[in-house]
C-alpha cells in the first residue's frame, strides 16, 4: 500500500516560474514560461508550487496571468529576412522551427499561507482546478456548508476546464458592500443580457435566511426587458452553463410590468400593449399629489427660484388635498387634479386681478402666473403618465413586493422629463418603504440603464443624480441596490462606481480604456476587454484581488426584437379595441360591441375615467363595476346578461299598430 | 562541483584562490595554431573539381551533436595553476521541425599536476570531486608555470570530445537517422565509419589543398562543392572530406560561407554512387542554413541546429 500522492504529482505542470534581476518576482507579481501549445491566456488562473517549506509549510501561490510575452532567439527582425532570403512563403520551409518562447507575466491573487508574504518562487505552475479557483478568489470563505452566500456570475474557463464563479451575496446586495456597475458599448457588451442572468442567478441562489428579494427595472429604451417572463431560444452551450451553474434554463416566474398611457390615453404605452400580453401590465399613473412630490424633478432650478418653491410648498401642503377657503377667492376649492388646481390657479389670479394687488399671501403675482405656468405644464409634458382627474395606479408599494419577483416599470416611450420623474418617485417610495421595513421584501434591487445619462461626471447637479449619489452611498443599509449599466463609466460619477461592490465589464471602447481609470489593468488585459467576444464578463469583487474573466449563458428569455415581431405593437388601435382589451383582461365576458356602445353613449374621456377606476378598484364584477362608473346614460340591458329582448308580439290582425294595448 | 565550490575547497587546503581569471579558452589564440596546407588523397576524381551541387532528394539530418568546454584557473599552489573544468555535450533531436533533447551529458573536474601539488591536496580532491592529473606523461623536471594551464586546456578538451565522441558513438548505435556533427569526426572509429554521421568543419586553419588547387577553393560559389578526398592521419580514422559554400563569399573574405564536410569512406562504391551520396548529404547541409544562425557571429557557416545546441549547453552549464 502506498501513501496518497500530492495532487501536483498527478497534474500535467503547465509552466515554471523565472525570474532575472531585469524581471523578479514580487510578493504581488511573477513570471512562468510554458510549452508554446500551453492552453492558457490572459486571464487564466494559474497555481504556483513553492519549492521550500516556509514556516513548515510549502507555499501555494495563486495567480492570474495579466501579461504575455513571445519571442524567438532572433536579435533582429532583418536576421529572418536574411534567413529566407527575402521571400515570406520560403521562411516556413526551414527544416528547424526557431525556438520560442511563451513567457507569462500572473498576478498574484492570493498566497497560501497568507504570511509572511514573500516574493514568488521559482516552482512549478499548475492550471488551476475548481478547487484553486475558490481558493485563488477567496471564494471558499462564503461557499462553506452552513454559511453559503454564493451567488453565480459566470463560469470561469480554461484548459477545458469550467469552474463556477461566486460573487458573495453580503457584497452584492449589502449589508456589507452592494450595487454592481455594468460597462460597455452597446450593442455587443451584453449589458441587458448580463444583469438579467445575474438576476436569475440572484432568485435562484440567494439564501431564504437573509431575506426575501426583488428587482425593479426601468425600461429606458427598446423593448428589451418588455419578455422577461417569456421563453427565448438558448443552445446547448448556454444549458451547460445554466447547469454548472445551478440555475434554471427558464425564464422569470414572476414578472409585473407598469407602463403608462399613451398621451391620447386608452392605450398603455409599451410594447406590452399587445392583448395576449396584458395579463401582468398595470397601468402607472400619476395624480396631482404624486407628482406634485417631486415637482422638483421636471422643474428648472433656474426658474424655480426660493418664492417659487415656497409657492409651491405652500399648494402642496395648503392647497392640494383639502378643501381651500379664502375670502378673496370666488369660492372654495379641493384640489385632487390638474384640472382642479389650474381651476384654483385662475380664481386667485382672478381675485388679484379685481383687486388690483400685486401678492396674495406674501405671494407676487409673478410668482403665481411663473409656478402656475410650470406645475400645469407637467401635465402636458408628462401625458399619459399624470392624469387630469387625480386617480393613480402605482407600483405595490404599500407592503404589495414579492419575492424574487422582477417589476419592470416601461418608460420607453416617455419623455425625458417623465422619465426622471418616474424614476424619482419610484425610488424615493422604495426607500420610504425600505425604511420603514413595509414594502413586502428586504432587499430590492434597482437596474438603471444609461447611469452615464443619470449620473453623469460632469454635467450640473439634478435631482435624479443626488437620489442616485443617496442610494449608491447609503442603500446598502437599507436593501436598496443599485444595478447600473453604462457605455462609458470614465463619465458616471465616481462616488456612484466608487461605491458599487462589484463591477462588470463587457466589450469596451478604446477611447473609454484609455481613461485613466483603466490603468491599473495592464495592457493586454485592457486589449482583451476591446475584443471581448457576447457572453464574457470581466468581474471585480471585493474578495477578489485581480479581475477575472467569466462566461455566462444567454438568458432563456425572449429578445426584445423577437418579441416586438412576434407581439407588434398596436400604434393605430382604436380607442374600442384598446379599451375593449384592457376590460377584456378583467373580465373575459367583456365584448367589443359593448365597448363601443358605451364610447357612442359617452364622451372618450368619461369612459378611460371609468376604465381606470374599474382597473383600480379590481372589483368582483368588473363589467358591471365599469358600468356603473359610467352614470345614468348607461344601457339598461347588462351586455353580461343581456335581457332578452321582448318578442314582437304579434298584433291583432285589425291592430297591426297595437294601439289597443 | 561548481567553481566557487572548488576555489573554497582549494583554499581550505592551502591553495591561493584566483578569482576574476578569465576563461582559458579566452586566453587562448586561436591564431596559435600554424596555418597550413595538406595536400590530400583525391577520392571522387582525378584533381581537385569544383561540381554544383545538383537540385534532388536531401539527406535528411535527424540531429545535431555539438559539445562546450569551460575552464578556468582557480587558485595556484606555489606558481602551479590549478584548474577548475566544466565539459558537456548534447544531441538535439528533430521531430516535427523542432528540436529536444535527446541525451545530454556533463562532467566537472579539477585538473592539477599529482606530482607537483601536495599529497594531502589531491587526496582532498579526489575525495569531494573527479580530478585529472595533469602531470600525467608530462616530462619530469620543472615546467613553466603556463605550461600546466596548457595542459589542463587541452585535457579538459579531450574531456569534452570524449563526451561528445560517446554521445555520437550512441547515436549511431541506437539510432537510425543522420547526426549532424560540429567538427572534425576522425578521432573515434565508431563514429568515422559510421554513415549516420557528417561532420561540418567550419574553421580552416589547415587547408586540404594543394597548389593552384588553392584558388579553386576561391571560386566556389554557393551551392558547389569540391570533389571528394581523403583525410588520413596516423591517429585518426581515414574520412571522405569536401569542401561546400554555403553562401556567397561576395565583398567579404575568400572562406566566407565555406565549410569542409566528413563522412565515412564508402570503400567500394561506384564512382557515381560515390558523387550521388556527397551531393545528398550536400544537399542536406545547404537545407541547413534556414532558419539563419544569426546572430552568432560565425551564422555564415553554422546551422541552426548547432546554435540551438550550443544555447543548450550554455544554458544548462551557467
Amino acid at each position: 500500500m502506498t501513501d496518497a500522492l500530492p495532487d501536483e504529482v498527478h497534474a500535467p505542470v503547465l509552466g515554471r516560474v523565472v525570474a532575472t534581476e531585469k524581471r523578479p518576482n514580487t510578493p504581488h507579481q511573477f513570471h512562468f514560461w510554458t510549452a508554446v501549445d500551453a492552453p492558457v491566456g490572459i486571464g487564466t488562473i494559474v497555481r504556483v508550487v513553492g519549492t521550500h517549506p516556509v514556516s513548515g509549510v510549502i507555499p501555494s501561490i495563486y495567480g492570474v496571468i495579466t501579461d504575455a510575452l513571445g519571442y524567438s532567439d532572433l536579435e533582429s527582425p532583418l536576421h529572418d529576412v536574411l534567413g529566407a532570403d527575402g521571400s515570406p512563403a520560403t521562411a516556413n520551409a526551414a527544416p528547424t522551427r526557431r525556438t520560442e518562447i511563451r513567457l507569462y507575466t500572473a498576478a498574484v491573487l492570493r498566497q497560501v499561507p497568507d504570511e509572511p508574504m514573500q516574493p514568488v518562487p521559482m516552482g512549478q505552475v499548475f492550471l488551476a482546478d475548481d478547487q484553486d479557483v475558490a481558493i485563488a478568489l477567496r471564494m471558499d470563505g462564503y461557499l462553506r456548508e452552513g454559511a453559503r452566500t454564493g451567488i453565480p456570475v459566470g463560469v470561469y474557463t480554461a484548459g477545458g476546464m469550467q469552474a463556477p464563479i461566486y460573487l458573495d451575496a453580503d457584497f452584492l446586495l449589502g449589508p456589507e458592500a452592494a450595487h454592481a456597475t455594468l460597462t460597455g458599448v452597446s450593442g455587443l457588451a451584453t449589458k441587458t443580457s448580463a444583469v438579467e442572468f445575474l438576476l436569475q442567478s440572484i432568485f435562484t441562489h440567494f439564501p431564504a435566511q437573509k431575506g426575501k428579494v426583488a428587482a425593479v427595472c426601468f425600461n429606458v429604451k427598446g423593448p428589451d426587458l418588455c419578455y422577461l417572463d417569456m421563453p427565448g431560444e438558448i443552445d446547448d452551450q448556454d444549458r451547460a452553463l445554466y447547469a454548472a451553474l445551478g440555475i434554471p434554463a427558464t425564464p422569470f416566474e414572476r414578472v409585473q410590468y407598469f407602463a403608462p398611457y399613451t398621451a391620447r390615453g386608452g392605450v398603455l404605452n409599451t410594447a406590452r400593449a399587445h392583448p395576449d400580453l396584458l395579463h401582468n401590465v398595470s397601468p402607472l399613473t400619476w395624480g396631482l399629489t404624486q407628482v406634485l412630490q417631486y415637482a422638483e424633478v421636471l422643474l428648472n432650478k433656474d426658474d424655480v427660484d426660493a418664492k417659487a418653491d415656497a409657492l409651491i410648498d405652500f399648494i402642496r401642503e395648503q392647497v392640494v388635498e383639502r378643501e381651500f377657503s379664502d375670502g378673496m377667492l370666488a369660492r372654495s376649492h379641493l384640489v385632487r387634479s390638474f384640472a382642479e388646481l389650474d381651476d384654483w390657479f385662475k380664481d386667485v389670479l382672478r381675485a388679484l386681478e379685481q383687486k388690483d394687488d400685486q401678492s396674495w399671501r406674501t405671494h407676487h403675482v409673478a410668482t403665481i402666473r411663473k409656478v402656475r405656468n410650470r406645475l400645469i405644464n407637467i401635465a402636458t409634458r408628462c401625458a399619459g403618465l399624470v392624469t387630469d382627474d387625480g386617480s393613480a395606479s402605482d407600483l405595490p408599494f404599500e407592503g404589495g413586493f414579492a419575492d424574487r419577483t422582477v417589476y419592470v416599470v416601461d418608460v420607453a416611450n416617455l419623455e425625458e422629463d417623465a422619465q426622471d420623474l418616474v424614476f424619482a418617485r419610484v425610488v424615493s417610495r422604495l426607500r420610504e418603504q425600505l425604511e420603514r421595513r413595509e414594502l413586502g421584501v428586504d432587499h430590492v434591487i434597482v437596474f438603471v440603464d444609461e447611469l452615464n445619462k443619470y449620473a453623469p461626471s460632469d454635467a450640473p447637479d439634478t435631482y435624479v443624480r443626488q437620489m442616485l449619489l443617496d442610494i449608491a452611498e447609503r442603500g446598502r443599509y437599507l436593501g436598496l441596490v443599485l444595478f447600473g449599466a453604462q457605455q462609458f463609466r470614465s463619465q458616471v460619477h465616481r462616488r456612484v462606481v466608487g461605491n458599487a461592490g462589484t463591477s462588470l465589464f463587457g466589450r469596451m471602447d478604446a477611447d473609454e480604456l484609455a481613461a485613466p481609470g483603466y490603468a491599473t489593468l495592464s495592457p493586454a488585459i485592457r486589449t482583451k476587454l476591446s475584443a471581448l467576444e457576447k457572453g464574457t464578463l470581466m468581474v471585480r469583487h471585493p474578495h477578489f484581488t485581480q479581475p477575472v474573466f467569466v462566461r455566462f449563458p444567454r438568458p432563456a428569455i425572449l429578445r426584445g426584437r423577437d418579441g416586438a415581431d412576434r407581439w407588434p405593437r398596436q400604434h393605430d388601435a382604436s380607442l374600442d379595441a384598446a379599451v375593449y382589451a384592457r376590460l377584456w383582461q378583467l373580465d373575459a365576458s367583456a365584448t367589443l360591441p359593448l365597448v363601443q356602445d358605451q364610447l357612442a353613449l359617452h364622451d372618450e374621456k368619461a369612459v378611460l375615467k371609468a376604465l381606470r377606476a374599474t382597473e383600480l378598484a379590481r372589483p368582483k364584477e368588473p363589467i358591471k363595476f365599469f358600468l356603473s362608473q359610467l352614470g345614468r346614460r348607461v344601457a339598461a340591458s347588462s351586455p353580461i346578461r343581456p335581457e332578452p329582448r321582448r318578442p314582437v308580439q304579434a298584433g291583432p290582425a285589425d291592430d297591426p299598430y297595437g294601439f289597443g294595448d | 562541483m561548481t567553481p566557487e565550490a572548488a576555489r573554497r575547497l582549494l583554499a581550505s587546503l592551502g591553495a591561493r584562490p584566483v578569482s576574476g581569471a578569465g576563461g582559458l579558452e579566452l586566453q587562448r589564440d586561436a591564431s596559435a595554431d600554424p596555418p597550413r596546407l595538406v595536400d590530400a588523397e583525391l577520392r571522387e576524381s582525378r584533381r581537385l573539381e569544383v561540381r554544383a551541387v545538383p537540385d534532388g532528394q536531401a539527406a535528411r539530418v535527424d540531429a545535431f551533436l555539438d559539445g562546450r568546454q569551460a575552464s578556468q584557473v582557480i587558485a595556484h599552489a606555489g606558481l602551479v595553476p590549478l584548474v577548475h573544468g566544466h565539459v558537456g555535450a548534447v544531441i538535439r533531436a528533430r521531430h516535427d521541425r523542432t528540436l529536444s533533447t535527446w541525451r545530454a551529458s556533463q562532467t566537472t573536474a579539477i585538473y592539477l599536476p599529482r606530482t607537483v601539488v601536495a599529497p594531502d591536496v589531491w587526496a582532498r580532491c579526489a575525495e569531494v570531486t573527479e580530478v585529472v592529473d595533469t602531470s600525467r606523461d608530462a616530462a619530469d623536471g620543472p615546467q613553466h608555470p603556463l605550461a600546466w594551464a596548457d595542459r589542463a586546456y587541452h585535457q579538459v578538451q579531450a574531456a569534452r570530445e570524449a563526451l561528445e565522441h560517446a554521445l555520437a558513438a550512441e547515436w549511431v548505435a541506437t539510432q537510425g537517422g543522420l547526426l549532424y556533427v560540429d567538427g572534425g569526426i576522425g578521432k573515434d572509429d565508431r563514429v568515422a565509419t559510421s554513415p549516420q554521421v557528417v561532420g561540418v568543419i567550419k574553421s580552416h586553419r589547415t587547408l586540404y589543398v594543394a597548389g593552384d588547387a588553392v584558388g579553386l577553393l576561391a571560386s566556389l560559389r554557393a551551392g558547389e562543392r569540391t570533389t571528394a578526398f581523403a583525410i588520413t592521419s596516423p591517429r585518426r580514422t581515414t574520412v571522405l572530406s569536401w569542401y561546400l559554400r554555403l553562401r556567397d563569399p561576395d565583398g567579404r573574405e575568400p572562406l566566407f560561407g565555406l565549410v569542409r564536410l566528413e563522412v565515412a569512406t564508402r570503400e567500394g562504391a561506384a564512382a557515381g554512387e560515390l558523387t550521388a551520396h556527397l551531393d545528398a548529404i550536400s544537399r542536406g547541409v545547404l537545407a541547413e542554413r534556414a532558419p539563419v544562425a544569426l546572430p552568432d557571429r560565425r551564422w555564415a557557416v553554422m546551422s541552426y541546429g548547432i546554435r540551438d545546441c550550443e544555447e543548450y549547453l550554455r544554458a544548462v552549464m551557467a
